[in-house]
């Protein structure tokens, strides 16, 4: 236990990019020579001292507030008016939720379970010509604000760094696969990285990852040089998330989830015994989720990638998944009478959006303005509120 | 601009075990460098560096301070925003279980007194004057501290 505390310690005195002495000393003679009057403000920037005192200050904030307060109720849509409030996102739950809009995508092309939300946008594809169509969409109204045409089949999107991360596979005539990285913003194409056969892509603690199940490998990109800085042997690589500093990994192989320390990439756990063996996860704050998509079995791991008690089982196959607040999942499936549902953890039932009843999901993602859900079908997208 | 040669002595003496301490005893979300730099200018503020008897430790004092104060200001903008939201918070933990989450879970006096001890091996007295404790509190404190974080670790393992 010292031993590993002291090297947490040390791990954690370690975070961050040291400016140097030289840096600090200007700032610091810079932050004295404007006197007493400004002070450099821990995390950066300035704020103002208020020479007047800290009284006339509370005094000016406690009138805004109450000013502001005032004109919330005044202006706040609701009774008055006859129409319901709707709820913040954060107290989502299931049970209040309500279709809220519906949006319908481009009629072009096969439209693919992928749904991934970036900013205020969202992300979606569909399949086209031998290549894939990727759209950006207001994550408010779903309302088509960017097309991004690539070449390949695209089987799997992440966001992070500020950027849209695609893999696109099957491009034919032999050539490998490839990440490309798209401006969240624009959608303009910044780099390419070539991988043989990528299949997942995940990003966090620092990097991006993607799984190759045909090479057996987990590869680690660098997302400041676009470049493959580090790959871990996993045989049957598929499903991957990054969950703190860890990376889990699912091992098709042998039925295993690899827990890899994403710094060193060293295999820190290798769990057996989810059964079924997952195929995707959701990491939701804290907790991580396992899920088998075709058996419609979802549980939680714990930090060795293990299964905490026995996995819950849906009434159907999962069609989507998508974190929710405080470590819990929204889960779509096949199968009941009511197909979007939330899971908290420690509970062992799905939680029902009882008013939603059953609405085609084949994907689900959570933006500010609420819970999204794709209908490849019907080429549609439905945003659910709490009202 | 010609620096203060006496303040370029003490920083560049002083600056990477303040360092260290500042990204211990800081709140993720802030730069350890902000924490040694406004500890600096505090000390300055007050008198000469030379008329310090013991710099480092005084700077640390103000350090662990610093980040007491800022952790209880973002603690009660939480509350605030929860309640203002209706009881429910978004807020949830940023990191997977781990051992620096856990470890980030503890207060930034809990994990001052960590580090001096089982890093910067000082021993209790001194830990206490930085601290800003009696001995025996600073003792009490490691102790609590570390069976905290091996309940958190026994947790996270069952």
């Amino acid at each position: 236990m010292t031993d590993d505390l002291r090297d947490a310690l040390v791990r954690l005195s370690e975070r961050g990019e040291p400016a140097g002495v030289e840096a600090l000393l200007e700032r610091i003679e810079t932050d004295l020579a404007a006197g007493p009057g400004r002070t450099a403000s821990i995390g950066g920037g300035w704020r103002l001292r208020f020479p007047w005192g800290r009284r006339a200050l509370f005094a000016a904030t406690l009138a805004l507030v109450v000013a502001l307060v005032a004109a919330a109720l005044v202006v706040a849509p609701g009774s008055r008016s006859g129409t319901r409030r709707v709820a913040s996102n954060l107290a989502m739950v299931p049970e209040r939720l309500e279709v809220s809009h519906r949006a319908a995508l481009p009629r072009r092309g096969r439209p693919a379970r992928l749904l991934v939300p970036s900013g205020g946008s969202l992300w979606t594809t569909s399949a086209r010509n031998g290549g894939t169509v990727l759209y950006r969409l207001d994550g408010r109204t779903g309302r088509r604000l960017a097309t991004v045409e690539l070449h390949g089949r695209v089987v799997d999107l992440a966001a992070g760094f500020g950027s849209v991360w695609v893999v696109a596979a099957d491009r034919g005539a032999g050539q490998p696969g490839r990440l490309v990285r798209l401006d969240a913003r624009t959608g303009a194409v910044q780099a390419e990285v070539e991988l043989a056969t990528p299949a997942r892509v995940a990003t966090g603690a620092g990097a991006v990852w993607v799984t190759d199940p045909d090479r057996g490998v987990l590869d680690r990109i660098d997302p400041r040089s676009d470049r493959v800085d580090g790959t871990l042997a996993v045989p049957g690589a598929t499903a991957v998330a990054v969950a703190g500093r860890s990376v889990l990994v699912v091992d098709t192989a042998d039925d295993l989830v690899v827990t890899v320390d994403a710094p060193s990439l060293q295999v820190l756990f290798r769990s057996s015994g989810i059964d079924p063996a997952p195929e995707s996860f959701v990491v939701s704050g804290s907790r991580v989720w396992a899920i088998s998509d075709g058996a419609g079995s979802v549980v939680q791991l714990d930090r060795s990638g293990a299964a905490v008690g026995p996995p819950v089982r849906l009434q159907g196959p999962v069609t989507g998944a998508a974190a929710g607040s405080a470590g819990a999942v929204w889960l779509a499936h096949r199968g009941g009478s009511v197909s979007v549902g939330l899971l908290q953890p420690g509970r062992s039932v799905l939680a029902p959006a009882e008013r939603v009843r059953r609405i085609p999901a084949d994907a689900l993602a959570v933006s500010r303005n609420g819970l999204w859900v794709l209908d490849t079908g019907a080429s549609t997208l439905t945003r659910l509120e709490a009202r | 601009m010609a620096h203060d040669p006496e303040l370029r002595h003490r920083l560049a003496e002083l600056y990477v075990p303040l360092r260290r301490f500042a990204a211990v005893v800081g709140s993720p979300g802030w730069e350890p460098d902000d924490l040694v730099q406004e500890a600096f200018v505090r000390a300055m503020r007050v008198r000469p560096l030379s008329e310090y008897e013991n710099l480092g430790a005084y700077l640390r004092r103000v350090m662990l301070s610093l980040a007491i104060n800022q952790r209880r200001r973002a603690s009660i903008g939480r509350r605030v925003l929860e309640r203002w939201l209706g009881g429910r918070s978004d807020a949830v933990e940023p990191t997977y279980p781990s051992d620096l989450a856990d470890l980030l879970r503890l207060s930034p006096d809990a994990r001052a007194v960590l580090w001096l001890v089982d890093v910067e091996g000082l021993p209790f007295r001194e830990v206490a004057a930085i601290v800003d404790c009696s001995e025996e509190t600073a003792r009490a404190r490691a102790v609590r501290a570390r069976r905290v974080l091996r309940l958190a670790l026994e947790d996270g393992t069952r």
